[in-house]
């Protein structure tokens, strides 16, 4: 019996040390790819980045880096998701492991929210960050809407090296008083208030706990005794607590306003981007004929109806969805555009396929095939549409001339699955044959 | 200075039943001490939610107005428990403390440590001032209703006073590429809260422009009322909570236990 109640009490104190060590692991290196549990036409319909650019990957703590990037905003938006009338700037990282110098849509300053950004524009986004938590974060542009939810472009590794104890925020203020650190200013202040109001109830509680509490009140109570239990020296303390607290309300009120008297509310405004950046060159028309997602390929199928309504050939270079960048990796104006340390799990290495990969001449209106084909699709969740209440899909395609220029439109439309991969090249090639026909 | 003596005399207790007595208070008061300091934080975060945690949401219309009306509710109810039952002026003061206890502990552990905000973001709101004064006029009045009207008041007119001076520093100017913010704004702006939905506070909307700078007093007192009509039906959600009743045993529940009548 001795035997058994030690072996329990062994258990128990593994299960405590299993419960304590457990306590000590670091979970937040989970902080990552959370956009991936987005529906797809959420990531695909709305808003599609692109020219993502990462100052730095490796920082200091206290050492400042920027974010650039261009956004587009689908004329072919969900319904299902709120339109962005008003939205927010912003870094989607895991918690506040970066903080916000400075930030801007279109050059306008970013700290307040935006209203009303227009459908079919594009943005310029702009983010200076400066390194807090030392390790190893997944970071992304951002812009939130409203009711609808994040809308991130895709996200980098940034390392940031140093001690989080090391991290000041110094600020000045108008009034000319200088903040060492943002992170810790006014604690003490409200800490030592806190304590003193503590102090105080705990002083009243104290002079009503060290008496019988509970039984022996209640029996009086009940006997009619309230006499004993109120007398007038209580209701004296009582009178003088009331009266006290009522004083040092408004004497730390009168302290404060005092110490402080140039001060200003939170701020609401709502910022409007009145100027736009300049539009790529439009210089292509496209729309989809028919798009499929063949499901045992992994691959994207669009059967693209392009004209060239511009003064010069066009090539396609590059399909992108949801931040994957589908690259034509036989047109060297295309790949030039990718960065050589640009994040590879948005580049699938397989490229993008084209069936007649010639320049569109001005004039000419060509059906074409294209083919996106990586499981990036799978692990970025957007296969999910075959179970989503939107199977419709969005994306960019980049034209480019001969010296570089790049004209970029945007291509909506519903997309099917495709199960069986006996069928999935039959399918394709009918799309192609109808589309030429209706031509 | 306590009639200990008398208060125990009258009840019957010798020294052994007044011992254990006290270790039976001992035991509730840990008791209520753990159940509240949950309770108490948790049923006010849910219905005040970001107004208490964020510096940059305390504004001058909605912090005041939806924090004391809420946390009136347990300060009602609490001192119709100890009032009604012991005659124990304590349940505004009991109510407060624990709240304040309840938010500093996670603020700090979940907030500051865990997800790394910086505590100059996350610091809480304390509602002892108005506590101590429900409970004094409580004990001035005797009476829940004028207790209510007065002490009810000034605990939701009270509150944004009582909070504001030690945070006051936190609403100096700045400059911040070419407009003006306070410095609660710039710690929300700096410290990068992610991932959530549009990051729009509900501070300061409505036709309350009109009033300027005197917002905050239409507001406080506006809370004020709110506060008295809480704390009576809270004082009564209590005292219903709180009545003892005795139910006869019906006859079969006697016969099957053996008990005579």
């Amino acid at each position: 019996m001795i035997m058994r109640a030690l072996r329990k009490i062994a258990l128990l104190g593994l299960a405590v040390l299993i419960g304590g060590l457990a306590l000590t692991v670091d979970i937040r290196p989970a902080g990552a790819h959370g956009e991936r549990t987005q529906e797809p036409f959420f990531r695909m319909r709305s808003m599609q980045w692109y020219d993502v650019k990462w100052s730095k990957t490796k920082i200091n703590v206290n050492e400042e880096w920027e974010m650039t990037a261009k956004v587009y905003m689908m004329k072919d938006w969900p319904e299902t998701i709120a339109t962005p009338d008003l939205v927010f700037v912003s870094a989607l990282m895991p918690g506040p492991v970066m903080a916000r110098v400075e930030s801007s849509l279109n050059d306008v300053p970013a700290r307040q929210s935006f209203k009303n950004l227009e459908l079919g524009k594009h943005y310029e986004y702009k983010i200076k960050l400066k390194g807090r938590t030392p390790g190893r974060w997944h970071v992304h542009p951002e812009i939130a809407v409203h009711t609808a939810g994040p809308l991130v472009g895709p996200g980098e590794w940034i390392e940031v090296v140093g001690d989080q104890a090391d991290f000041v925020f110094p600020i000045e203020t108008m009034t000319g008083e200088k903040i060492e650190n943002l992170g810790t200013y006014g604690v003490l202040n409200v800490g030592m208030w806190h304590l003193i109001w503590l102090a105080i109830g705990a002083v009243w509680l104290l002079y009503w706990l060290l008496r019988p509490l509970l039984l022996p009140r209640f029996i009086a109570l009940q006997g009619g005794r309230e006499d004993l239990l109120i007398r007038r020296t209580d209701v004296v303390a009582g009178a003088m607590l009331f009266v006290v607290s009522l004083t040092l309300v408004f004497v730390s009120y009168y302290m404060g306003v005092s110490k402080y008297p140039n001060r200003v509310p939170l701020q609401v405004t709502v910022n409007e981007v009145t100027e736009h950046i300049e539009q790529p060159p439009q210089g292509i028309k496209a729309k989809v004929k028919r798009a499929t997602y063949d499901v045992p390929g992994r691959a994207l199928r669009v059967t693209i109806e392009a004209t060239n309504t511009g003064s010069t050939p066009l090539q396609l270079g590059e399909f992108t969805s949801s931040s994957l960048r589908f690259v034509n990796m036989d047109l060297p104006q295309a790949v030039a555009n990718v960065d050589a340390n640009y994040p590879k799990d948005w580049v699938p290495a397989g490229g993008l396929a084209i069936d007649d990969n010639r320049p569109l001449q001005p004039g000419e209106t060509r059906i074409m095939q294209v083919d996106a084909v990586d499981v990036a699709w799978e692990l970025e969740r957007l296969t999910s549409f075959i179970t989503d209440v939107d199977a419709r899909f969005g994306a960019l395609l980049f034209f480019y001339e001969a010296d570089g220029t790049r004209h970029i439109t945007e291509i909506a439309g519903p997309i099917l699955p495709v199960f069986k991969q006996e069928t999935a090249a039959a399918d394709t090639q009918e799309a192609v044959d109808v589309a030429a026909n209706a031509q | 200075m306590f009639n200990n003596k008398e208060v125990l005399e009258y009840a019957g207790f010798g020294k052994t039943a007044a011992r254990y007595s006290m270790y039976w208070d001992m035991i509730v008061v840990a008791a209520v001490i753990l159940l509240f300091m949950a309770v108490i934080p948790i049923s006010t975060t849910l219905m005040v939610g970001d107004w208490d945690f964020f510096i940059d949401w305390r504004d001058r219309q909605y912090w005041p107005l939806v924090f004391p009306v809420v946390a009136i509710w347990y300060c009602a109810a609490l001192g119709a428990a100890f009032w009604e039952g012991f005659r124990l002026p304590i349940g505004g003061t009991v109510a407060a403390v624990l709240l304040l206890l309840g938010f500093w502990l996670p603020r700090y552990i979940n907030w500051h440590l865990f997800a790394n905000y910086p505590f100059s973001m996350v610091t809480p709101t304390q509602i002892i001032a108005g506590g101590l004064m429900l409970d004094g006029a409580l004990l001035i009045f005797r009476h829940y209703l004028p207790t209510a009207i007065v002490g009810g008041f000034l605990f939701g007119f009270c509150f944004y006073f009582a909070n504001y001076g030690p945070i006051a520093g936190f609403f100096q100017p700045v400059e911040h590429q070419g407009s003006i913010a306070p410095v609660a704004d710039m710690i929300g702006y700096t410290y990068v809260r992610s991932g959530t939905p549009e990051y729009i506070r509900i501070v300061e909307r409505s036709t309350l422009r009109t009033f300027g700078d005197t917002t905050v007093f239409y507001t406080a007192a506006f809370a004020g009322y709110l506060c008295i009509l809480m704390y009576l039906i809270w004082w009564k959600i209590g005292s219903w909570f709180t009545q003892t009743t005795f139910y006869p045993n019906a006859s079969w529940v006697k016969d099957s236990l053996g008990l005579k009548d």
